[in-house]
């Protein structure tokens, strides 16, 4: 399993038990009237589930397991892997930092967090798909260049 | 990897793309840096997200290594083509819904493009179930 694959897998991991108790909270406030600021976890736990944990992992065992490109070239530049990664982290992160803080207290700070939030997510976005692209093929690329 | 599983892991790209797009405004527009008006987008954001790409992905690897009915025989091969250009043909519609912010009515191809991705997903249903059943691992000294 290649380093970056095993560096999404905790990462995904990580978010999956976090997305889970952040959204079990903010059900058993909707239920129980627990505390004002725990009804801005929604909809930061539906994210942190869906992007840090399902996107990310489909991403790491994409870039693990689909044909190789070629047997000198495997996956591609790998440069453009931990892009994925350090931006797709770095913006999901700013947005469970900005997001609930901004539906508690707006201010211009957490405006700028989310709009900075959404440029690294869509770039990360972007370049997952032109890593993941040419590994969508018939089969594994046999010898060099 | 066959056909029909990279028309399927393509299409899932391509609308990952477009749906972090959408979702990308709509989060700019929720800290003021952005139109009120992507708000819009919201439902799109979230079909494409949902369907376009994690339905769809997870449609295009089963056809690709569930248990194959006899060798590389994988079935009812015309129900998953089916299904794709049915779920294809949803998608289409509810692209269409992006044109809201600027022409109200295509709203209303949205519950259209819903109801043709979920007959999508019934045609892939029928074509997958047979194929759900454990993989028969034949021995080489087998006849
Ligand atoms: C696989 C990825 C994603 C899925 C499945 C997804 C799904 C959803 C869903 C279901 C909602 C509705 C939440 C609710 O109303 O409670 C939503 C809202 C939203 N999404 Fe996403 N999303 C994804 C990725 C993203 C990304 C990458 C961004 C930004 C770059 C984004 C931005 C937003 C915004 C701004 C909202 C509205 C938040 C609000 O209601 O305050 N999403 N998304």
């Amino acid at each position: 399993m290649p380093t970056l694959t095993r560096w999404t897998i905790r990462a995904a991991m990580i978010y999956l038990l976090v997305g889970l108790a952040a959204g079990a909270l903010y059900w058993a406030n909707a239920q129980w009237s627990l505390s004002p600021i725990l009804s801005s976890l929604n909809p930061t736990y539906i994210h942190i589930l869906v992007v840090g944990w399902l996107t990310q992992l489909i991403f790491g065992v994409i870039y693990w397991m689909f044909p190789i490109i070629r047997k000198d070239n495997m996956r591609g530049d790998p440069r453009l892997a931990w892009a994925v990664f350090g931006l797709l982290n770095a913006g999901l992160l700013l947005r469970i930092g900005c997001e609930p803080w901004r539906s508690v207290t707006p201010n211009d700070l957490n405006g700028m967090g989310l709009v900075l939030s959404a440029l690294l997510q869509v770039v990360a976005g972007y370049l997952l798909i032109l890593v993941c692209w040419p590994r969508v093929r018939a089969r594994a690329g046999t010898g060099g260049a | 990897m066959p056909t029909l599983s990279r028309y399927f892991v393509r299409s899932a790209l391509i609308y990952l793309g477009i749906g972090f797009t959408l979702g990308g405004f709509i989060l700019a527009a929720k800290g003021g840096g952005a139109d009120a008006r992507f708000w819009l987008w919201l439902p799109t954001h979230i079909v494409f997200l949902l369907n376009g790409w994690l339905i769809q992905l997870s449609m295009g690897v089963a056809y690709w290594i569930l248990p194959r009915i006899h060798l590389s025989d994988r079935g009812r091969q015309g129900w998953a083509w089916g299904g794709f250009v049915a779920f294809q043909l949803g998608l289409l519609l509810t692209l269409g819904t992006i044109l809201s912010l600027w022409v109200p009515e295509v709203q209303s191809l949205f519950a259209p493009g819903l109801l043709l991705q979920t007959l999508g997903v019934f045609f892939f249903a029928i074509h997958a179930l047979p194929r759900i059943r454990p993989a028969l691992v034949r021995a080489a000294s087998a006849p």
